[in-house]
């Protein structure tokens, strides 16, 4: 047994050594990070919105995300205001189940409850089919980018209905990620009123 | 129970392991040549990737998150990943001698198989919680073993085939994997 | 053992074993992950092989350092900690300095951990010899490794979607065959190019490195003449 406390020893000093050379790293290369996520995240924000110059981040109510499957998705959201103050409507940032892995998503919605505009984040969706879903100009988001829904959004084959989307087909699952995330930065929409304070 | 379902069909069929995100090559390429050897191996990953998934997840969730350490994740998850495999060797060796005897020497190979911390730091990337970690790692071994058992079959195949010399051995294997893989791209649409 | 050029000092054939001779993907077999998986692209495959040269050469020059320090009993999961130790700060660094690389390089920089040249390498060579000839047994090798992804990388991105290095050169005059970039692309492209390299060398690989690679043996290559 003795001898195997001074390699065990070494081993531990190792790995102490080590430990505290990446908290050394992760202080220095953390903020470094948290705020390009940061700015890039404006920069999102502002493209969804265009109207908008500041926003103030909304707390959300516990349970949201029990309330219902679009609702699950919100991570986080903001009020957008334009340069008089006025209220010019809701950032809401996503992460909807794709095909490969969540997919993050920055949905705007004015007072309205029209959407202003969608964005996706980066994503590992199949190049070709999902991905292509996910490109600014595809089918699906110019359909989501022009709707104002009245009720929780569906994925369909073909033509499209009230608050339906035609979807890309080989990648229906891609399709309603993007689909599931406008509908919850609707609803989270229905629940504020016209000066952004939940109801 | 969909959730599940899904996860599992994913890890096994729609983007198999090996043949699709490229985890596991290594003993894909080495261990494949023969069936026995390849069940052998694939028992073996099933066993120690369901066990390794729970593992790490239980130490992400429950110690790496409220330390504020996910940094560590790399370090931790291959150092529980290599104890593991060692406890496994040993409870094996005294427990279940049978077992060890055919699984045992594919153990050390493991640590450094790709597809067991693929699969524990996919997990985390997936933002799955303890169960479902659990759930994809066996589901990810399933579908390791279902490719490498496949696999040994066709290279079985091809080693009595008449392949020109310079493609012998590995671009052959690399080539029927790559047809092997372009089947399971069939599918694909599964789920759509 | 040695190319055509008769290589005087040591230090230039542990450097040029690493790129050509021994070169680990190409001849060794090793580190056939992410061979597989980042060489989408050209870009790609050069990023993933300097982040993968960065960790092989200080990994090898630390191991190297605290070889005489480090107890046998202990050696393989000291090496283990050192490596994973480094993977992070690479990850850490490319997360916060080059952010596109991280993307497209995904889980492949932690999994650069579990990449058997870099753990071959410390047991076979670091553990056994001065730091000055361990790191450059790291550039080479680090060097070969690049090269090999660089080249798969260019061709899948070539043939398979009719750029290079992101610049659009036959895109846009014929349909490229996009398979390549998907997971059947990648096998073909490096079975074809191990073939190919095989039939111009006129040499053989019979056996994977990775197969032998368990942590107590070294990864070794196996090669037949023809």
């Amino acid at each position: 047994m003795r001898d195997l406390i001074k390699p065990a020893l070494i081993l531990f000093s190792v790995t102490v050594v080590v430990v505290a050379l990446l908290a050394f790293t992760d202080g220095l290369t953390a903020p470094i990070i948290a705020e390009r996520t940061k700015a890039d995240l404006d920069a999102a924000k502002k493209s969804v919105l265009p109207l908008a110059e500041s926003f103030t981040e909304l707390t959300l109510p516990q349970g949201l995300a029990q309330e219902s499957e679009g609702l699950s998705t919100v991570r986080q959201a903001w009020v957008a205001k334009d340069a008089s103050a006025a209220v010019v409507g809701t950032v809401v940032s996503l992460a909807s189940k794709g095909y490969a892995g969540p997919v993050g998503f920055t949905v705007g919605i004015d007072p309205t409850g029209k959407v202003t505009g969608i964005k996706a984040g980066s994503h590992k969706e199949t190049p070709g089919l999902g991905d292509k879903v996910l490109a600014p100009g595809s089918k699906v988001m110019k359909q989501l980018a022009a709707l104002t829904p009245t009720a929780p959004l569906k994925v369909v084959k073909g033509t499209p209905g009230l608050n339906e989307v035609d979807a890309v087909s080989g990648s229906t699952i891609t399709s309603r990620a993007a689909t599931r995330a406008v509908t919850g930065a609707w609803e989270l929409s229905t629940r504020l009123t016209a000066e952004g304070e939940w109801k | 129970m969909n959730t599940y379902f899904l996860i599992i069909m994913s890890a096994i069929l729609v983007d198999n392991f090996v043949l699709s995100k490229f985890l596991g090559i290594c003993p894909f390429l080495g261990v494949s040549k023969k069936l026995e050897t390849a069940a052998g191996m694939g028992g073996a990953v099933i066993f120690v990737m369901t066990l390794a998934s729970l593992a790490t997840a239980v130490l992400y969730q429950f110690v790496l998150v409220p330390l504020g350490m996910e940094y560590l994740q790399t370090l931790g998850f291959i150092l529980v990943i290599a104890a593991l495999v060692q406890f496994v060797e040993i409870v094996l060796k005294k427990m279940v001698p049978p077992l060890y005897q055919a699984l045992g020497i594919y153990l050390p190979l493991i640590t450094t198989n790709c597809a067991v911390l693929g699969a524990a730091l996919l997990a985390v990337s997936n933002e799955y919680d303890v169960l479902k970690s659990t759930v994809y790692g066996f589901a990810a071994g399933v579908g390791f073993t279902l490719a490498l058992v496949l696999f040994s079959g066709v290279r079985e195949k091809i080693e009595m085939a008449d392949v020109p010399d310079a493609l012998k051995g590995i671009p052959a294997a690399l080539i029927a994997a790559a047809l092997v893989s372009m089947s399971f791209f069939g599918f694909q649409g599964l789920f759509a | 053992m040695s190319t055509a050029i008769k290589l005087p000092s040591k230090a230039w054939s542990v450097l040029g074993s690493g790129i050509i001779t021994e070169n680990p993907t190409l001849r060794l077999v090793l580190g056939t992950c992410p061979t597989l998986a980042v060489t989408t692209s050209a870009v790609n495959g050069l990023g993933m092989g300097l982040a993968t040269l960065a960790v092989l050469v200080a990994s090898n020059a630390l191991i190297s350092l605290v070889r005489n320090v480090i107890p046998d009993k202990v050696r393989i999961p000291a090496y283990v900690v050192i490596i994973a130790g480094l993977v992070t700060i690479v990850q850490m660094l490319i997360k916060a300095y080059l952010p596109f690389l991280d993307a497209a390089l995904g889980i492949f920089i932690p999994l650069i951990v579990v990449n058997c040249i870099i753990l071959g390498r410390a047991e076979m060579f670091a553990a056994k010899n001065p730091v000055g000839l361990s790191a450059l047994d790291g550039i080479g090798m680090g060097i070969g490794f690049t090269l090999a992804l660089f080249a798969i990388g260019s061709i899948r991105e070539f043939f398979g979607a009719g750029a290079w290095m992101g610049i659009n050169l036959t895109a846009d005059l014929w349909p490229a065959a996009a398979v390549l970039i998907l997971p059947p692309g990648g096998f073909l492209a490096f079975g074809a190019v191990i073939g190919i390299l095989n039939k111009v060398t006129n040499r053989r690989i019979t056996a994977t490195g990775c197969a032998t690679c368990s942590m107590e043996e070294a990864c070794a290559p196996q090669e037949a003449s023809k």
